[in-house]
């Protein structure tokens, strides 16, 4: 009935109706501007200033992130002491029915780790001829070994701190991935590498997302050296992990920035096109306000952050190592091993071995046979000087079936006699390389720890997150060579045109440049045609002193070029609006 | 013989035109009272016996004796004219500030004071069609009618200062009606009418999107969450911004509807007539298509990482809800002697039924779910009018038998108060005045020519919530119809 009624009515509706519908006006195709062809494009200038932008991210919005962001985005550098404190002290802490169960390697280390003056095993070492010694004079090597080291026969030679902090200075420090770091390009870092902190690995977004199952990728076999191919290549120290689920389900992290959320609009010389430039970057400065606490908040990070089970590795040299039999060159003496790469087994042992050394006293002991004699024999004597050159001294009454040991340093014998151990079992030179598979190894930081400290790196460094927010922010459009601006400064009020910087390229899917900025060849606005006289320059304005920037005005002339090598000027006409400005663009050739 | 019934009446249909772009269009518009315009003849009202009694009493059909039909048709030619005037303060439309107080430096200085006048010339076409006829003589009389009491053209210019409020519209009501009349003795009758309201509505203007409040509410809300003054009680400091000042139109817009009236005509005297008729509400629900351009890259393109990506044209359903009210009017009419009659009326309207209007707009395009704005926008529309009254006398001399003359003078209170008047309801006290004629052309056949003019004296402004309204308004409209009576 009603469709009814309305038809009747609709002639005379539509006699009378004169109300034009809303349309869009199809805009033209863009096409390339040809030679002495002159066009007029408008510009605005729009800021959209908030205040505590929330922007969050979930884990699967990270997870979606191109991989350049997940491995450039740094979190922290990770203490990594805790972490080798504790796979070594679980190793060491292994009960011996239960060591025997490991693999021979692991084993091995097991029983370097526990090594003990009265279990050393001096056979096939340059210290073997102590066994004789003892046995002609009746003194237990052990007891000498035992006072030479400074622990009781059956206290570890080596603690557990000391054997940290020799992997730590050989193994981790010297893999090239915990010696510097990736993060935002810089003046200051135009490599965008940074040092690490002492003794620390760094942690990127990637590894905390992806349950650090990236370490043995960051933490393996190192890539070759650019700068020096022919150097040796560090094998790395993690083999394997699994397990440790750092950032749970909800796992969340939002940052609030103030910023103008809007991009810059600009032209595209090439077709007189407007395009967007993601104001994000120029803002880096003004961006995030530490002041906030809630400038930053990471949930959903696990609050135990423990490794269910990490497999470290070091590797050996396939030839045995010798220790040294010189006192030269001084302080370290002639062992092949500290010419071997630091993170090598025998080069680790002997730096172990070093430091163990230093921790014992200038000392001489001297050893008397068993039993009673008229007139005292110091049938032995063994001593440590200073700089841990070990001399074993027996007297001459005593008849030996072998020379004793020559003397060495301290770190000499002890390299040997970890070589042998290490092959205990029958393992051939080079088979050696320990592998310790651990489970349940507490990373050693809280999760409060982490996200304060991740806190107190984006603050410090907030362009280490730029990144993201542009990612989130994606606001970027087209291919401008300059865009429009309008400073917040008052001493520099006024219309600008900025040039392109590379940061401010638009990034494709895989968070790269979408072009190459290394095509412009002529970078900033000129005075002449032929490009000689710069006139714009990378003054400090809003912060910025990067961009290449000149005020303008109506009736200003400029030249530019665009990243094809044509150039084009630039007539300032009168200005539509407050925050409007109108170009003319004439291509020159 | 008591002089034929005659009747007056005419009025400004601009009303209701200018009432539904406000309502459509969800902005800040304001509309005056929907009054009747010239339906039936000039010599029609709520005592006067003539088939047009089917709207205006239809207890006074009661007395006609023989059948009747009433055609005419008609143009209601207007001038409007309105001059704002910018007493807020505003900042400048390519600024973009969410929240006042905003950086001085950024105020619109030109937004200040009376700008350029606006006008439109609406001609619309008007008629009506009334019939009646007694079935049991001086007893039961049935009449119909189809009229239309509302009909109006507006086009301003598509840039100028009122163009927030309305640019084009056009508005077309049409009521078709049946009616009975008993007569119960000489000196009572009682009538009563059921229409059906056939509404027809197109318009455009530029929807302030600083009004919406689910826009505000979006903006405020994660993962922008900034504050902001958007909304209906936004302050003229974030209005009228050139990023959220889309074109929008309505068009196709049917509604459909019922109503009834009823009255009751009392003749205490042979020369003294007597009449109270009720014209009910009518719920009156447009349905329609709107479009709105969304192009600007703000909305298409700049916060797609933000959740707000519209498509460049965003079209879909509209619906419009609003009341036509109820109204009484008491009528009096006295026959001074053979050649002399005077009449009139009272009507009290009650326009304070008008709160608000509720327009709903549905689209998926207009889903923004990362701002938790859903498919169908909806936006009460705050009106506050007030009741009125409209009070009409008429005089009516009839120099010979075949010839009758009337004058009328009247007065009508406008709907639209102060905070809420402005260019879709340029609304004001108005001053009617009509002067019509009869030929009696035969028994059967008489010609009836009118012409009715009003105007508002001229209104000012000052105090228009938002400096939506503010300014000078100016409103003359001229109706004349021609009208063909036959009896039978």
């Amino acid at each position: 009935m009603h469709r009814h009624l309305t038809l009747l009515a609709l002639p005379l509706v539509l006699l009378a109706a004169c109300v034009e519908e809303v349309a869009l006006v199809e805009a033209p195709a863009a096409t390339p501007m040809q030679p002495e062809e002159t066009r007029v494009v408008e510009l605005r200038f729009l800021r959209t200033d908030v205040e505590g932008f929330g922007l969050t991210l979930g884990l699967e919005e990270i997870k979606a992130f191109p991989p350049a962001i997940l491995d450039n985005t740094w979190l922290l550098d990770l203490h990594a002491e805790p972490l080798v404190y504790n796979a070594l002290a679980q190793l060491q802490a292994t009960p011996t029915d239960e060591a025997y169960a490991l693999p021979t390697s692991a084993h091995n280390m097991w029983k370097l780790l526990t090594m003990t003056p009265d279990n050393i095993v001096l056979d096939g070492t340059s210290l073997g001829p102590l066994l004789g010694v003892g046995k002609a004079v009746g003194i237990p090597p052990a007891l000498i070994l035992g006072d030479l080291i400074g622990v009781g026969r059956n206290e570890p030679a080596i603690t557990t701190e000391l054997a940290t902090r020799a992997i730590l200075d050989n193994v981790i420090v010297t893999h090239p991935n915990a010696r510097v770091r990736r993060g935002p390009v810089t003046p200051a870092h135009p490599d965008g590498l940074y040092p690490v902190a002492p003794d620390s690995i760094p942690v990127y977004l990637n590894d905390v997302v992806n349950d650090f199952k990236t370490l043995p990728v960051s933490f393996g076999p190192a890539a070759e050296d650019p700068a020096d191919p022919g150097a040796a290549r560090h094998p790395g120290f993690v083999k394997a992990t699994s397990g440790l689920q750092a950032a749970l389900d909800d796992f969340s992290m939002t940052v609030r920035v103030d910023l103008n959320a809007l991009p810059y609009k600009g032209v595209d010389l090439t077709d007189a096109t407007i395009g967007s430039v993601n104001s994000i970057h120029s803002q880096v400065e003004e961006l995030f306000d530490p002041a906030d606490p809630t400038w930053l908040s990471i949930e959903g990070l696990n609050p135990d952050l423990v490794i269910p089970e990490l497999t470290m590795a070091i590797f050996e040299a396939p030839t045995f190592i010798a220790g040294g039999d010189a006192r030269d060159p001084a302080p370290l003496g002639n062992s092949p091993a500290w010419q071997l790469p630091p993170w090598q087994f025998e080069h680790l042992i002997a730096h172990l071995a070093r430091l163990r050394t230093a921790e014992i006293p200038a000392q001489c002991t001297v050893y008397s046979p068993q039993g009673q004699v008229e007139m005292p024999l110091e049938a032995v004597e063994v001593c440590l000087a200073d700089d841990g050159w070990t001399t074993i001294t027996v007297d001459d009454s005593v008849l030996l079936d072998t020379p004793p040991p020559p003397p060495s340093y301290f770190w000499d014998v002890l390299l040997e006699v970890a070589q042998v151990r290490l092959h205990d079992g029958g393992l051939a030179e080079g088979q050696g390389d320990v592998e310790l598979t651990l489970r349940d190894v507490p990373v050693g930081v809280t999760t409060e720890q982490m996200v304060a400290q991740i806190r107190d790196n984006f603050a410090a460094n907030p362009a280490a997150l730029i990144d993201i927010a542009e990612r989130v922010n994606d606001t970027a459009d087209g291919a401008p060579d300059f865009y429009y601006y309008q400073p917040q400064d008052p001493a520099h009020p006024g219309d600008w045109l900025y040039f392109v910087t590379p940061l401010d390229i638009r990034r494709d899917l895989q968070n790269l440049p979408a072009r190459d900025y290394s095509a412009y060849t002529k970078i900033g606005f000129f005075a002449d045609p032929e490009l000689t006289v710069k006139l714009s320059t990378t003054q400090t304005i809003d912060g910025d002193v990067t961009h290449e920037k000149i005020k303008i005005t109506e009736g200003d002339t400029l030249y530019i070029q665009d990243d094809e090598a044509r150039r084009y000027r630039l007539v300032v006409l009168p200005k539509p609006t407050l925050h409007r400005i109108s170009l003319e663009i004439t291509r020159l050739e | 013989m008591p002089v034929r019934p005659r009747q007056r009446h005419l009025v400004p249909t601009l009303a209701l035109a200018a009432a539904l772009p406000a309502l459509a269009l969800g902005g800040q518009a304001h509309a005056s009272g929907l009054d009747a315009p010239m339906i039936g003849t000039g010599q029609s009202g709520p005592v006067n016996r003539d088939a047009a009694a089917v709207y205006w009493n239809p207890a006074s059909l009661a007395y006609l004796r023989k059948g009747e039909l009433i055609m005419g048709a008609g143009l209601i030619m207007g001038d409007i004219r309105y001059q704002r005037d910018y007493r807020g303060t505003y900042q400048t439309p390519d600024t973009f500030q969410f929240k006042s107080p905003i950086d001085p430096s950024v105020i619109d200085s030109t937004k200040v004071g009376q700008q350029e006048q606006v006008k439109t010339n609406p001609i619309a076409p008007i008629g009506g069609l009334f019939f009646a006829y007694p079935v049991i003589r001086n007893r039961l009389v049935l009449g119909a009618g189809a009229y239309a009491p509302a009909a109006a053209a507006l086009k301003f210019p598509k840039a100028g200062p009122q163009a927030w409020q309305v640019q084009e519209a056009f508005i077309l009501a049409g009521n078709i009606t049946g009616s009975a009349a008993l007569r119960v003795n000489d000196y009572f009758s009682v009538g009563a009418g059921l229409s059906y309201v056939l509404g027809f509505a197109e318009l455009s203007k530029l929807q302030d999107f600083a009004s919406v409040g689910e826009f505000g509410t979006g903006l405020a809300n994660p993962p922008i969450g900034q504050a902001n003054d958007f909304g209906p009680n936004a302050p003229s400091e974030v209005r009228e911004l050139e990023v959220l000042s889309r074109p929008i139109s309505l068009k196709r817009a049917f509604s459909h509807g019922v109503t009834f009236n009823a009255g009751v005509n009392v003749n205490p005297t042979k020369k003294l007539q007597l009449g109270l008729a009720y014209q009910h509400s009518s719920n009156m629900e447009f349905k329609g298509r709107f479009a709105i351009d969304m192009n600007d890259p703000f909305f298409t393109q700049d916060l797609a990482a933000q959740g707000v990506q519209f498509k460049p044209l965003v079209t879909g359903d509209a619906v419009l809800r609003f009341k036509l009210p109820k109204r009484i009017t008491l009528g009096a009419g006295y026959d001074i002697n053979d050649r002399w009659r005077v009449d009139g009326f009272f009507s009290y309207i009650l326009y304070s039924e008008v709160k608000t209007f509720e327009v709903q707009t549905t689209s998926p395009d207009l889903a923004q779910p990362a701002l938790g704005i859903g498919d169908t926008i909806s936006v009460n529309l705050a009106r506050n009018w007030r009741n009125t009254v409209w009070i009409e006398g008429n005089a009516r001399f009839r120099p010979t038998d075949r010839l009758l003359l009337s004058a009328t003078l009247g007065y009508q209170s406008s709907a639209s108060p102060n905070s809420t008047v402005d260019t879709t309801s340029p609304d004001g006290n108005r001053l009617i005045g009509a002067l019509g004629g009869v030929l009696r052309v035969s028994d059967r056949l008489a010609l009836l020519a009118d012409a009715r003019l009003q105007g508002i004296i001229p209104r000012t402004v000052t105090d228009s919530d938002y400096d939506l309204g503010n300014g000078t308004y100016k409103l003359f409209i001229a109706a004349i119809a021609g009208h063909l009576k036959i009896g039978f």
